[in-house]
């Protein structure tokens, strides 16, 4: 039985974190990271309370609760129905009693960030002498463990019987697969296939503003926020390198389609633009009147700008490392200076200006070194 | 139908070029170009399609690539020798995304003789590369081309997609779509017949004595 629970844990829990890392730190960072580390206890403080005290807002939370849920079980279903995942069916050979608690216990842990989360939730319900919502919060949760201990052992399980069961599943599945377009490939790749870089980088991004809004928040030093502001532009180079390599391999079939330059170069923009969302809300919600809020949505844009530059670059030097580099510590230089101008309107339609021109310039003729 | 001129093809990292037509022009067919390993075929047919750059003209019905680029690629469909998808994207996601920029007629049959419905909700990155080429051939035949260009359409296909795809040739062809296909695979008689012989020796485009 060890031997088994480590197996699934490996392939059902493990790999579930792997996966998904991105969107959980995602998560993470929206939750816990967006705000003041002094107002972090009191924030979720008032989060629980509203809950207990909104029934609306409960349901909203547990609606939020079951999707998890659901992107859960979805996994586990996707994993066993997977080619290579055959071996799993064995499992039909252990008695039901134990097929099913190992099953609880992989959907509890790959559950555990809500049900941790919940576990507060209650805690509080009962030192607000709340004792029917803790119930409530409870049975909610033992619920949604049993439905998704059940799913996956009809799916393992299954028979002629059950394939009902299964079609819901692969129904719901369609239902929640994200229906990506041209605009969102870009962004995709990103989040599966570089979500260990993206997560570094937005680490590497917030850790410089908490500095400068957080640490500094009553001392606001501008010379340092400009060195950062550059530096979080420089550590943005690498996502722009692996969007431009991931257009020209695995999409170059787009340019046998008729798609208009301008849409193209738009693909990219809104890429970058909800790259950097993350950046934007934390300058938004950290500032307590040190940055005015047009030179913060200046900022951003000025960021977009910059990181469409840099793709203008790799197209123009034909993605040769050694020119990209050179050109981004350029760039780096210039933009420090007239960000020193304080014309910021200025520094971004000029960058914006050089990238567009750059681009429509290379984007045709480009071909790797 | 195609109009090349003054065509040179050189890549960055070695200066002589790797194919040179001065001048060529077919008429409406189907053509298959023969070359050795490393000859050009493929550099020709990625020109054609508008995937790399090059010196000099490309027109297909007196639409110049570099004039009207949108123009030309709704009219010039490309399949892969080894076609590469987002392995997050499932197949059905790139048949819209195709049907959405080329337009026009989806060829059903194919797709459906081929087999591509039974696989076509799940990621690419779950594809053999038989399954990858049947998509990739589906997605060439998508729209309204004037010219498809095939590269090594029969590698990684069973005999039955073979004889389906050659077939579906045929068809095409004898409703006005033309053919440029390169293939160290013999192709079937029906098509050897049909198909004109071009060969690419010495980095020279030049018809072929049958």
């Amino acid at each position: 039985m060890i031997g088994i629970s480590r197996l699934l844990l490996k392939v059902w829990v493990k790999q579930f974190y792997i996966i998904n890392a991105g969107f959980l730190l995602c998560l993470f960072f929206f939750f816990f990271g967006m705000v003041n580390g002094a107002q972090l206890i009191s924030y979720h403080r008032s989060l629980i309370l509203a809950m207990l005290i909104s029934p609306v807002f409960m349901a909203v939370v547990w609606v939020g609760w079951l999707f998890y849920n659901i992107k859960c079980i979805l996994f586990t279903v996707h994993t066993i129905k997977s080619n290579n995942s055959s071996y799993l069916y064995s499992l039909k050979a252990i008695p039901v009693s134990k097929q099913m608690s190992i099953y609880l216990l992989i959907a509890l842990l790959q559950y555990m960030p809500v049900f941790a989360y919940s576990g507060v939730v209650v805690y509080m319900a009962f030192i607000k002498l709340m004792p029917v919502t803790a119930l409530s919060v409870m049975v909610y949760q033992l619920l949604m463990l049993a439905m998704a201990a059940v799913i996956i052992f009809i799916t393992i399980n299954k028979t002629n019987k059950v394939s009902t069961v299964v079609k819901v599943i692969a129904t719901l599945s369609t239902w929640f697969q994200v229906k990506m377009g041209y605009y969102a490939f870009v962004l995709g790749n990103i989040l599966y296939e570089k979500k260990i870089a993206f997560a570094l980088v937005k680490i590497f991004s917030i850790l410089l503003l908490s500095i400068s809004f957080v640490i500094n928040g009553d001392h606001f030093d501008e010379d340092l926020f400009s060195i950062f502001f550059q530096l979080i532009i420089v550590a943005h180079a690498t996502l722009v390198l692996y969007c431009v390599d991931f257009s020209e391999m695995q999409m170059q079939f787009t340019r046998n389609l008729p798609i208009p330059l301008r849409k193209v170069a738009t693909r990219f923009l809104l890429t970058y633009g909800i790259l950097l969302l993350p950046e934007a809300a934390f300058m938004f919600i950290n500032n307590h009147g040190n940055v005015e809020i047009t030179a913060i949505i200046l900022l951003y844009l000025t960021v977009v700008s910059a990181l469409f530059l840099y793709t203008a670059i790799l197209y123009g030097c034909g993605m040769d490392m050694e020119s990209y580099l050179f050109f981004v510590f350029t760039s780096f230089i210039i933009i420090f200076f007239l960000q020193k101008t304080e014309w910021q309107l200025i520094t971004m339609l000029s960058i914006m200006a050089t990238a567009i021109v750059v681009f429509k310039t290379y984007y045709h003729s480009f071909e790797r070194e | 139908m195609l109009q090349i001129s003054n065509y040179i093809k050189k890549y960055p990292t070695a200066p002589d070029p790797v194919l040179s037509i001065p001048g060529y022009q077919l008429e409406e067919g189907v053509y298959w170009i023969k070359g050795e390993n490393g000859s050009g075929k493929t550099s020709l047919l990625k020109s054609i399609a508008g995937l790399i750059p090059f010196e000099g003209d490309i027109s297909v019905g007196g639409v110049h690539i570099n004039g009207n680029r949108m123009a030309y690629t709704k009219m010039v469909n490309y399949a892969e020798a080894e076609p590469q998808y987002p392995p997050f994207l499932n197949g059905i996601a790139l048949i819209d995304f195709y049907k959405s920029t080329k337009g026009g007629h989806f060829p059903e049959i194919l797709f459906r003789k081929l087999g591509v419905e039974k696989f076509m909700h799940q990621k690419t990155a779950t594809y053999s590369s038989g399954m990858l080429k049947k998509l990739s051939l589906v997605l060439g035949f998508t729209g309204h081309p004037k010219l498809v260009l095939l590269d090594e359409p029969l590698i990684a296909l069973d005999v039955a997609a073979v004889e389906t795809l050659q077939s579906a040739i045929l068809q095409f062809s004898r409703q006005g779509v033309s053919f440029l296909i390169t293939s160290h695979q013999p192709l079937d008689s029906g098509l050897i017949k049909a198909a004109n012989h071009l060969v690419i020796k010495d980095k020279i485009l030049q018809q072929e004595n049958v």
